[in-house]
């Protein structure tokens, strides 16, 4: 394929961030750790975003820890979109877009779209729903919680004899976030060829269910229901489990028959390597009982990094299960320049940085904004006159 | 209009399990042609069919449990057929939409093989250890000689620099790594791991997202890259609140299904149903109430005057008691329908959903409706039903649906367009650099 001439890289791209969810913000941000330049617009009493849980308490006033780590890399600009000046400037950022990112309910995200895509052909609209922008469900409410009921993944995960178990995080969120930076990026290359934007329709339901391993295929393939199994990796591959050690658990995952064999050399047991009781990663799984009384008394001897050394010195995938406060300290992600360090939040504030190091992702961290904190300078960037961008400004006081 | 987007794109994917293999299917599924190389050990080896697996397959048809081997594979009806390598379910599921090439690289064939896939491509896929790639051949400074334009990604597990660049993986183990394993959990007890292998397919989409984002770039610049994507890395990224928040105010107790600051939030049984061959299965709802207007939506839907004690009045209070308040709506959830259950609460405008099984989500009328689930004829296999392509493009067709390959599948066609002759490609498929089928099953 010959380059076009003078091709856009992606530090010419813009990207108008409307999201008030984690999905579409995290998108935006993945268009921002690629060298996009990315504007989040927010109403004059600040995103949704700002006053989601988990709240930081050293600052003043409290800030979202989640706003804060979202919102990186971009630049904020507060206005009224609902009044004519502010209606005007979005207007104005929207006019130099490529990409406008949402993740307003189903009706209102396609009555925006009908508004801003008739008057701008080359716009692209990414919509990020917890179900999608059609279909019987397209209305209905949603939480962090119900992403995971609706994903198929809460039925699978915890204890089968308690209920089921929802993820840490709003990770189905953050799986539609990604999905909908493909579908962005995609519909660039689509308008390369056509010269036409897109409605680009993502929901945390179906990027979930596109990440199941097999449990669509063992319905449609078998008629079986996919369990919950603890720790275990239902249902037929094992050993693969935390186990506890001295001081706490480790996980090791050593389904195939190499693996087994150096867990078997590892932990003193060479006796069970050639044994046919334990000849095939399903014939373990069924034993696996058998198996964690053998192996406990074990690795309750070593300490959690003692363990994972030398099971990976014998090529065994194992790790120490690290809290969460370890990891902020762990020395791999610190060895890579992983972190990045928000000053404003007070020290020792840290957060993931870019998750993946492209040519064009920007060289140095920038801060989520404060409210309005750019809205001057993107407007006057965007060309509006000083007496559009005093209106904004004085309308987005009328509305506090 | 076209569904293929990236039609003229091409990837070679060389990947194993879940990540890699997953980048190359969003590729496939966008309309690049993503040509999937392999070795002829990767599907595994052939199985016997042996008495023991017949005897096996009865009892599975009698409802117990699947013979383990056949089990892991996802083969249709149980049964892995002449061909087991080209029939399991789970390796079908994440293989549409590519062409199959089984080729022995570390063989003289081999590497000319590789060197003109290189130079006729312009993505490289791999999740190869650092130590394996370079033994492979397949490493960025080899590749960039032959292909400066060559957008080369690695999906490691712990990424190609760093003290545990050598260390392996799988997504269980990247939980661990990544905090996600402790953070998860119910109220007071020990870490909880996801049902699936959940970095995997969280690296395969952050690994998509910057294959598309490098061609972007490469065709502004001329360059190539080599993007360095470490699971660990994007998995973290995913808890990028959480770690913000321990940071200044240490980790946060695992909350089981509740909410951070609203209350009742959480996963209640209803009335069992039979899914499968079982006589009965669990049932949930999930509900949360976001705030004092929706808790008294739900007393109201309830009827439960006990819900309308003044110890429940605000959010904080509901906080406070909410384990009385769980078994109280537990009560009331115990024996009804899930789905009819959803659905009142919803009119209601109260957030509440069925807690799906692998089962509801394929018969969903939301995914049906949206046309997410798809069907396609798989050789040797037959007409099944799998999750479909989870974006929707208003400019655009969905995704045609081509089967994936099977090992080997394509090894003539592709070997032909780079540019070897017939008598070549014959030769290597007499001297073993190609192959179609895995190693010790004969021919036939």
């Amino acid at each position: 394929m010959p380059d076009p001439p003078s091709v856009p890289g992606m530090a010419e791209l813009r990207v108008v961030d409307l999201s008030d969810q984690v999905s579409g913000a995290y998108a935006a941000r993945l268009f921002a750790a690629a060298g996009a330049e990315v504007t989040l617009v927010e109403p004059p009493t600040g995103s949704a975003l700002r006053r989601r849980p988990p709240l930081l308490t050293s600052t003043e006033p409290l800030r979202s820890a989640a706003f804060e780590y979202l919102s990186a890399w971009k630049r904020g600009v507060a206005l009224d979109w609902d009044s004519p000046p502010g209606a005007a400037a979005l207007g104005c950022l929207l006019d130099r877009a490529d990409i406008v990112i949402s993740t307003m309910p189903a009706a209102q995200a396609l009555e925006f779209d009908r508004r801003v895509r008739s008057r701008r052909e080359r716009l692209i609209h990414v919509s990020a729903t917890s179900y999608g922008l059609s279909g019987p469900w397209a209305g209905w409410r949603s939480s962090d919680l119900t992403d995971w009921a609706a994903s198929g993944y809460l039925y699978i995960t915890g204890d089968p004899a308690r209920e089921p178990l929802q993820g840490a995080g709003p990770w189905a969120g953050y799986v539609a976030g990604v999905t909908a930076a493909v579908g962005g990026m995609a519909a660039l290359f689509a308008r390369r060829a056509t010269g036409r934007g897109q409605l680009v329709d993502v929901s945390a339901m179906e990027s979930m269910a596109s990440s199941h391993q097999w449990s669509l295929a063992l319905w449609s393939h078998q008629g079986r229901v996919k369990h919950r199994a603890l720790n275990r990796h239902a249902e037929a591959h094992y050993p693969l489990n935390l186990f506890p050690v001295s001081d706490g658990w480790v996980c090791i995952a050593a389904p195939t028959l190499a693996q087994w064999v150096n867990l078997c050399i590892a932990c003193g047991i060479p006796e069970w390597a050639d044994d046919p009781r334990f000849a095939t990663a399903g014939l373990r799984y069924d034993a696996a009982d058998e198996i964690d009384q053998r192996l406990e008394p074990v690795l309750s001897q070593w300490t959690r990094a003692e363990a994972a050394q030398l099971l990976q010195d014998h090529h065994v995938p194992a790790s120490a299960v690290l809290s969460l406060d370890e990891v902020l300290v762990d020395e791999q992600l610190q060895s890579r320049a992983y972190w990045a360090y928000p000053e404003a939040l007070g020290d020792p504030a840290k957060m993931p940085g870019l998750p993946f190091q492209l040519p064009s992702s920007p060289a140095a961290f920038r801060p989520a904004p404060t409210l309005g904190e750019d809205t001057a300078a993107v407007l006057s960037g965007a060309g509006c006159s000083a007496a559009e961008i005093a209106a904004v400004l004085e309308s987005g006081a009328d509305s506090d | 209009m076209t569904s293929r987007i990236l039609d003229g794109v091409r990837v070679v994917e060389f990947g194993y399990a879940w990540a890699g293999p997953l980048v190359g299917r969003m590729m496939g599924d966008l309309g690049a042609d993503v040509i999937k190389l392999e070795q002829n050990t990767a599907r595994g080896g052939k199985l016997e069919a042996s008495a023991e697996l017949q005897a096996a397959l009865d009892d599975w048809r009698r409802g117990e449990a699947v013979e383990p081997t056949l089990r892991a594979s996802v083969f249709p009806e149980g049964q892995p057929g002449p061909e087991p390598w080209n029939s399991a379910g789970i390796f079908n599921k994440l293989n549409r939409n590519k062409r199959g090439l089984c080729a022995d690289l570390k063989t003289d064939s081999g590497r000319r093989i590789w060197r003109r896939l290189v130079e006729q491509s312009d993505v490289i896929v791999d999740n190869f250890s650092p130590r394996g790639a370079r033994s492979l051949g397949i490493d960025y400074d080899t590749v960039r000689e032959w292909n400066p334009r060559i957008i080369s990604v690695s999906c490691t597990g712990f990424g190609h620099s760093g003290p545990f660049r050598q260390r392996v993986s799988y997504g269980p183990v990247l939980e661990a790594a990544a905090g996600a394993a402790a953070a998860t959990g119910y109220i007071g007890g020990g870490p909880i791991k996801m049902g699936h292998a959940f970095p995997d397919p969280i690296g395969g989409l952050h690994g998509t997202f910057a294959v598309l984002a490098a061609l972007w770039q490469r065709d502004a610049t001329g360059a190539g890259a080599f993007v360095d994507l470490s699971q660990l890395e994007t998995y973290a990224a995913v808890s990028g609140d959480l770690l913000l928040e321990t940071s200044l105010h240490g980790q946060p107790a695992a909350r089981g299904n509740r909410a951070r600051s609203s209350a009742p939030q959480g996963v209640y049984r209803c009335r069992d149903e039979q899914q499968d061959r079982r006589p009965s299965l669990d049932m949930w709802i999930a509900v949360t109430i976001e705030d004092d207007a929706a808790w008294n939506r739900f007393r109201d839907v309830v009827g439960d005057e006990r819900l309308g004690d003044r110890r429940f009045e605000t959010s904080d209070a509901r906080i406070t008691h909410h384990d009385e308040i769980d078994q109280l709506i537990g009560e009331w959830t115990r024996d009804q329908d899930r789905t009819q259950l959803a659905e009142r609460l919803q009119a209601a405008e109260i957030t509440a959903l069925p807690v799906l099984t692998n089962a509801d989500l394929m018969q969903s009328p939301q995914l049906r409706e949206r046309g997410f689930i798809v069907e396609w004829d798989q050789p040797g296999v037959g007409r099944y039903e799998y999750g479909g392509f989870p974006i929707h493009f208003s400019g655009q067709a969905r995704p045609q649906m081509r089967p994936s390959p099977g090992l080997g599948g394509d090894n003539r066609d592709i070997c032909t367009e780079l540019g070897f002759s017939t008598e070549e490609i014959a030769a290597f498929e007499s001297d073993g650099t190609l192959a179609t089928e895995p190693p010790g099953t004969g021919g036939r």
